[in-house]
């Protein structure tokens, strides 16, 4: 990876403002596109180098944000040792990075609050609700913070369940991984997003029978 | 809470994880540099036969985790889980035209995001991605609860 900013998602957020120690912006003029509102500064020496974007990242639609977003981009690939042949026009960037979200419908964006009430109605129940906790390389939405009868824990999953009682095909296969690594005692509760009443508690043993219902189709 | 975009494709054309990371990086999302599962530079990154690909944005956060099937199982039951939504749904030109392309679809991606605690940040990821995937592999876009878009996330159809 890049040796322009941290790894690991989230852990060091880049200060904005202009990059210290750069020593040239050559070829820079000629990847922007004309009246960008992208300043690179006047040219100092024999490296490519581009400052990161000024101030907080404007929300799209707003003032500059296609500007701050292309700035970032060049900062970032210059910071690679990219050179200007080598990064992508503004044009190129902008149609392939800021229009789907600028200009598409925002898929997936809108709803949710079936799934909402259903997290509150685990948390009425004293369910943890969990971001990052992991199972079988999956990430479960909810643990019982107590261990069970048996002695094991509780996972929860909340979604789409379908008429026929079962989850919906997608939520089978992360149940699957989720069954793998499931101890003896442990148990997957899926609970059905639009009438949390409706549950189907999975064990170690359920997971021949969980494969199969993904199966019978080929 | 898990939510599944999903872009049906009518080309089983192979976009390996590495194509996938490296658009991801360009992109320029996240005020730190995400990690990939696999690492783009690995060897299976390349693989054209792949199920999984996580994208590690923001190390409090779950991760979004892109998958590919083709022409099995689990796209068949989806297909069909899909056509039984929109037979709900109010028959217009437009939902026969989205059904035509999820009953021929050879390949889809699917894309987990909790909805509730994802960034902007990652929405727009998510945007760029779906987008590009539904450009190369001839696809829609597909969001539950939500409607079917163009390769350029222009509304099909409104669920």
């Amino acid at each position: 990876m890049g040796r322009g900013r941290p790894h690991g998602g989230g852990h060091a957020p880049r200060a904005p403002g202009p990059a210290a120690g750069r020593t040239s912006v050559a070829g820079f003029d000629e990847i922007l596109a004309p009246n960008s509102g992208i300043s690179p500064g006047p040219p100092t020496g024999q490296v490519w180098a581009v400052p990161t974007p000024g101030g907080p990242k404007p929300r799209i639609g707003e003032p500059g944000a296609a500007e701050w977003r292309y700035q970032r981009y060049l900062h970032e690939q210059s910071a690679n040792g990219k050179s200007p042949a080598e990064v992508l026009s503004r044009d190129e960037w902008v149609e392939r990075y800021f229009n789907p979200t600028a200009s598409g419908g925002r898929p997936g964006r809108s709803g949710g609050p079936e799934q909402v009430a259903a997290k509150r109605v685990l948390q009425d129940e004293g369910i943890r609700i969990v971001e990052n906790v992991q199972l079988g390389g999956r990430y479960p939405d909810g643990i019982r913070p107590r261990p069970n009868a048996h002695g094991g824990t509780d996972y929860f999953e909340v979604g789409r369940m379908l008429d026929n009682g079962l989850p919906e095909a997608r939520e089978r296969v992360k149940l699957v991984d989720e069954l793998r690594a499931l101890h003896p005692k442990d148990t997957v509760t899926f609970v059905d997003r639009s009438n949390p009443v409706r549950r189907i508690t999975y064990r170690v043993e359920d997971l021949a029978r969980l494969l199969a219902t993904l199966r019978r189709r080929q | 809470m898990s939510y599944f975009l999903r872009v049906f494709c009518r080309s089983a054309q192979p976009v390996t994880r590495r194509e996938i990371a490296e658009f991801i990086t360009a992109g320029s999302f996240f005020g730190c540099e995400p990690r990939f599962d696999p690492p783009p530079d690995s060897a299976e990154a390349a693989d054209e036969n792949w199920a999984a690909l996580a994208v590690h944005y923001d190390s409090q956060k779950r991760p979004v985790r892109i998958e590919r099937n083709l022409n099995n199982a689990l796209l068949q039951e989806e297909v069909q889980e899909i056509l039984f939504v929109l037979a709900k749904s109010k028959e217009t030109q437009a939902r026969q035209d989205v059904e035509r392309v999820i009953r021929t679809a050879a390949q889809v991606f699917s894309l987990e995001v909790n909805r509730e605690t994802a960034s902007e940040d990652c929405w727009e990821m998510l945007d760029s991605v779906q987008s590009f995937l539904a450009e190369k592999c001839d696809g829609i876009v597909y969001a539950p609860d939500d409607g079917f878009f163009d390769r350029k996330l222009r509304p099909l159809y409104k669920l």
